[in-house]
């Protein structure tokens, strides 16, 4: 970082400013483009009653969030989001770093292991998305076959009001979980040897390794895979699209972002949609500000 | 990172039981693509469901092909997918390193207003998009589909970090030979860093490769479409007859699934990475 | 890192060949210089083949070799809709639109393929069926084309009717009776022996559900003023009375409840005796079901009535009055007799045109498809709402309502109340 000191005296050198601009001026122009002015124009059309089918547009105050407010289908999105992003990270959490320390362990095929389990994450959503419709299929899925065949209760899968949230939560944990695997066997490979071998001679059992050391050191792997899976679940539009497209039996699969698109889009509200939109920015950003506190808290702490 | 620790050790057998259980559980869904993708009809609507289908034909696939442009949605994907991951990695590069390797007034400003943009939900910024898209007639156009995705801060904040950690000497080297701060990016930086730009180029291409929701929105006509939206519309256009999307789900993963255990090691690596330095 | 760039560049190369092989097609074929339209469809399965078909057929005429259309499938109603919203927005809706809806015609002040229809005597406006305009226009104004016009039928499975030992000869005729035959086929008809057996399944709730307020008199809408405002009128008792038969079905445990999504595969594995659907699923299962589906005439409350279902042509005129003839040619092309039968032969879509029923392939259909028969005499009395723009709202409230239905949980006067408030509140600014 101390690059300057070697070239001038002063402070800041003129020739290599410019370079910075000149460098970083795309980046900048794009960020306006493509962040700033349509923020600036999504808090603006919020205040609107912007309708895109007629086309007709007028100022309506906080007509938009009052109308959001009071609509139980917006909180029912809000709250089957929440539940989604609950499950579905910690499940995926948990089971990757059970995974993560299975396949860190000795065992044949490792190749064919991580493959195997990566192979959803390359795919695009919509083509598995498609899979697994039929595999939810109650009467001919698979699913529901093999668990007749072990003889137990059958679901309705997509096609139950309980179910279905879950049931696309299970789909999404399928489709992400090799990242966090990856991310996670990475992040214990990097833990160097001498620490385990000096527990080792400690007498120390592999349960308490991986409490005592290496789980502290996943810290910060693990913080940043559970910051970037809340960020991408509460986000997640494509597979309730393919799957249930009108947002599930009794609006139980309805996600904020689903219902933004349905009200922007398909119900030609672009008012309400950007309401929703931004009350979606609040919600997350005061989330990830939460976590930051949280971890760098625990960081003071520990250091 | 490689450790030969255990090369004397057995195998954990238990453990590997274990793990080809769940790996077949992962990888079923693609089996049950494969085995479905030839079924007839009458092998897919009967209760209770059929694994094998009856006869290996390619009745499907060819279905697939007249109902919709697949070779030209794979066309459209890999076109506007490329570029915008040529776009990102430049954006990312120029920006990067002027954020690694460089000062300059307000650069800390500067740097927390292109991280904020990370924090924005894509849906938010969707809507105002499609309508300044539209004003600029961008609409169902390539450019439409490529221009509002090629910011990509995260694929930015990766390679900071990798391009501070170049030696500062090395930089100055080259200073002192007479290159300027362009130069020295394309004679130092980029070579030095080959590693973390192929894992940025592989985390931009996947994402942009399965990106859905803006193709969907910007796309009208059929060839225009890209692979996913494609195959979203291919849903309805089949009337949802399973075996028919099983044909086309097929087609679209297994070219990507190869490609990837082709490039295994660096699709890990470029995993690897974003996990831990972002 | 060269492994990556490698697999990129041949992956663009494959890419690239792949379109030029299809572009020199495209410009081969390009003699004169034609002029271009853009058609959207809606139309999947069967009946997006038998469009197909015509456009083949229309392109093939040498008579309108001077017109070239470029279709696109815009996905089903609710997609299109998104579209063309989005379309009209900026700039970018093709010239015409099979499966539009009027709100997107008329809703925006354009009766242009109203006002070809009645100066243009070559379409011959009064051959097509009276009833079928309702459905296209607004504000009491034409503003569409009836193309696609389907009616719900009430569906059954032979095999299963056959093993409950039930004769449909005289089928039920209200839907009291229905219940009852509906009961009965689910207690003897299990042929599959499956763990879940119904008498009765449907997906497209909203829709029987107002071809049943018809049924009663209610008519979903009324105008209240002279200015066309439109008054949502579905929570009297009359639709109380519809309300509650759904919850009579409910509570027999003849139908699943809360669970419709997946009414077609549950029907189609041959575990529920009776459907209702669009008449297109006559040539969409004609594979898969074969000759075990059939089909009753709608049961009814008061007397018989169906909602018209389907879709319509819109057409969107641009400053090029070349296009727009050329739009119209085309058409009026697909809308003329015998093109349009044959289309709704394919697609088990219903004639627009009195003469169609002269055809010999009509006749034919009549004699060897009894199930084409009833859904095409259903067009009798077919009835068709006030279309507003706010019919996403409309079928949003229903479904909720008829869940509450369902569960139980609600009166039904009480959940007619509360739908007209929910659709009202849904369809303000």
């Amino acid at each position: 970082m101390n690059f300057r000191y070697s070239f001038a005296g002063k402070r800041y050198e003129t020739i290599q400013t410019r370079a910075a601009y000149v460098l970083l001026a795309p980046t900048i122009i794009v960020l306006i483009a493509l962040f700033i002015i349509p923020v600036i124009q999504v808090i603006k059309l919020s205040f609107t009653s912007l309708n895109s089918t007629t086309g007709a547009s007028r100022f309506i105050g906080f007509k938009n969030y009052t109308y959001l407010f009071a609509s139980p289908r917006f909180w029912q999105s809000v709250l089957n989001t929440t539940l989604f992003t609950i499950v579905k990270l910690t499940s995926e959490v948990l089971i990757a770093l059970i995974i993560a320390v299975m396949l860190d362990s000795h065992v044949p095929f490792r190749k064919y292991l991580r493959v195997s389990f990566f192979a959803p994450v390359v795919v695009p959503v919509v083509a598995s998305s498609i899979i697994w419709i039929w595999f939810f299929d109650p009467t001919l899925g698979p699913f529901n076959q093999i668990l007749g065949v072990f003889g137990l209760p059958q679901s309705k899968w997509i096609y139950g009001k309980s179910t279905a949230l879950m049931s696309i939560a299970l789909f999404s944990i399928w489709r992400g979980i090799g990242y966090d695997i990856i991310v996670f066997l990475s992040g214990l490979q990097g833990i160097s040897d001498s620490y385990i071998e000096a527990a080792h001679v400690d007498g120390a059992t592999n349960l308490q390794i991986f409490f005592k050391i290496k789980l502290p050191l996943m810290r910060p792997v693990l913080a940043f895979v559970i910051m970037m899976g809340f960020i991408g679940s509460f986000q997640s539009f494509t597979e309730v699209d393919i799957m249930t497209p009108d947002g599930g039996p009794g609006g139980s699969t309805l996600l904020i972002v689903n219902y933004i698109y349905q009200q922007a889009f398909g119900n030609s509200k672009m008012g309400r949609g950007t309401a929703a939109s931004i009350l979606l920015f609040l919600i997350i950003f005061s989330m990830t500000y939460l976590q930051r506190k949280i971890s760098d808290r625990r960081e003071i702490r520990d250091a | 990172m490689h450790k030969n620790k255990s090369k004397l050790k057995r195998y954990n057998i238990p453990i590997f039981i274990i793990l080809m259980l769940l790996s077949i559980c992962m990888i079923f869904p693609f089996v049950w693509m494969f085995l479905s993708a030839f079924k007839t009809p009458a092998d897919v609507y009967t209760y209770p469901p059929k694994w094998l289908p009856s006869s290996f034909k390619f009745d499907n696939f060819a279905k697939v092909f007249q109902l919709i442009p697949f070779g030209k949605f794979y066309f459209n994907t890999i076109v506007t997918s490329v570029t915008q991951t040529f776009l990102q990695i430049v954006l990312s590069i120029t920006a990067a390193y002027v954020f690694a390797k460089l000062e300059f007034p307000g650069k800390k400003k500067m740097y927390m207003f292109v991280q904020s943009a990370m924090f924005i939900p894509a849906v938010v910024t969707v809507i105002p998009l499609y309508l300044m898209a539209s004003k600029v007639r961008l609409v169902d156009t390539y450019a439409g589909i490529i221009l509002p995705q090629i910011l990509g801060v995260f694929t930015t904040i990766l390679l900071i970090s990798f391009f501070q950690s170049i030696p500062d000497d090395l930089l100055s080297a080259s200073k002192i030979d007479g290159c300027g701060y362009y130069r020295i990016l394309w004679n130092v930086v980029i070579p030095n860093s080959t590693t973390a730009i192929n894992a940025a180029i592989l985390f931009a291409f996947l994402s942009h490769w399965k990106s859905y929701m803006w193709p969907l929105i910007i796309t009208n006509s059929t060839h225009k479409r890209t692979l996913p939206v494609g195959l979203k519309y291919l849903v309805t256009e089949s009337s949802s007859e399973y075996q028919v999307m099983m044909a086309a789900a097929f087609m679209s993963i297994i070219p990507i699934l190869i490609v990837y255990i082709i490039c295994e090691k660096s699709f890990t690596r470029s995993l690897t990475m974003t996990g831990l330095k972002g | 890192m060269k492994k990556v760039v490698l697999i990129l560049s041949i992956l663009l190369l494959a890419g690239s060949s792949l379109i030029f092989a299809s572009g020199n097609k495209e410009s081969g074929t390009e003699s004169e210089k034609p002029v271009t339209i853009e058609v959207w469809y809606s139309l999947s399965g069967k009946s997006g083949e038998a469009f197909k078909q015509r456009l083949y057929e229309f392109t093939a005429d040498p008579a309108y070799a001077d017109i070239k259309v470029v279709s696109s499938f815009s996905g089903n109603y609710g997609d299109t809709g998104t579209k063309v919203a989005a379309a009209l927005m900026s700039g970018t809706e093709p010239h015409v639109i099979i499966g539009g809806n009027v709100a997107y015609t008329g809703g925006r002040g354009n009766f242009y393929a109203g006002e070809m229809v009645s100066s243009d005597p070559l379409f011959q406006k009064d051959d097509v069926f009276e009833g079928l305009w309702d459905y296209a226009v607004y504000e009491n104004k034409i503003c569409n084309i009836p193309y696609g016009i389907s009616t719900p039928l009430m569906y059954y499975n032979k095999q299963i009717i056959e093993k409950a030992g039930l004769d449909l000869s005289t089928p039920p005729k209200t839907w009291d009776e229905f219940l009852v035959v509906a009961e009965k086929a689910q207690l003897n008809g299990n042929i599959n022996n499956a763990d879940e057996f119904w008498g009765f399944v449907v997906k497209d709730v909203p829709w029987l559900f107002k071809t049943q307020l018809s049924q009663n008199g209610n008519n979903v809408f009324e105008y209240v003023d002279d200015n066309y405002t439109v008054e949502a009128v579905f929570d009297d008792a009359s639709a109380a009375e519809v309300a509650q038969w759904w919850a009579d079905m409910a509570a027999a445990k003849v139908m699943p409840i809360g669970e419709h999504n997946n009414a077609e595969n549950v029907f189609l594995a041959g575990n529920a005796a009776f459907f209702v659907g669009s008449s297109t699923k006559i040539a969409d299962w004609s594979e898969t079901m074969g000759d075990m589906l059939a089909a009753i005439p709608m049961p009814y409350f008061t007397y018989p009535s169906v909602a018209l279902g389907g879709n319509t042509i819109s057409i969107f005129p641009k400053k090029d009055q070349k296009q727009n003839d050329a739009a119209w040619t085309f058409v009026r092309y697909i809308t003329s007799t015998e093109p349009n039968a044959k289309f709704a032969l394919e697609s088990g879509y219903m004639p627009i045109r009195k003469s169609a029923i002269e055809l010999d392939i009509i006749q034919q259909a009549f004699q060897n498809m009894p199930m084409y028969k009833t859904g095409f005499e259903q067009l009798a009395h077919g009835w068709s709402y006030i279309n507003t723009d706010n019919y996403i709202a409309l079928d949003g409230a229903i479904r909720r309502t008829i869940e509450k239905m369902e569960n139980g949980t609600a009166d039904a006067q009480q959940a007619v109340i509360d739908a007209v408030k929910e659709f009202n509140i849904e369809a303000a600014d």
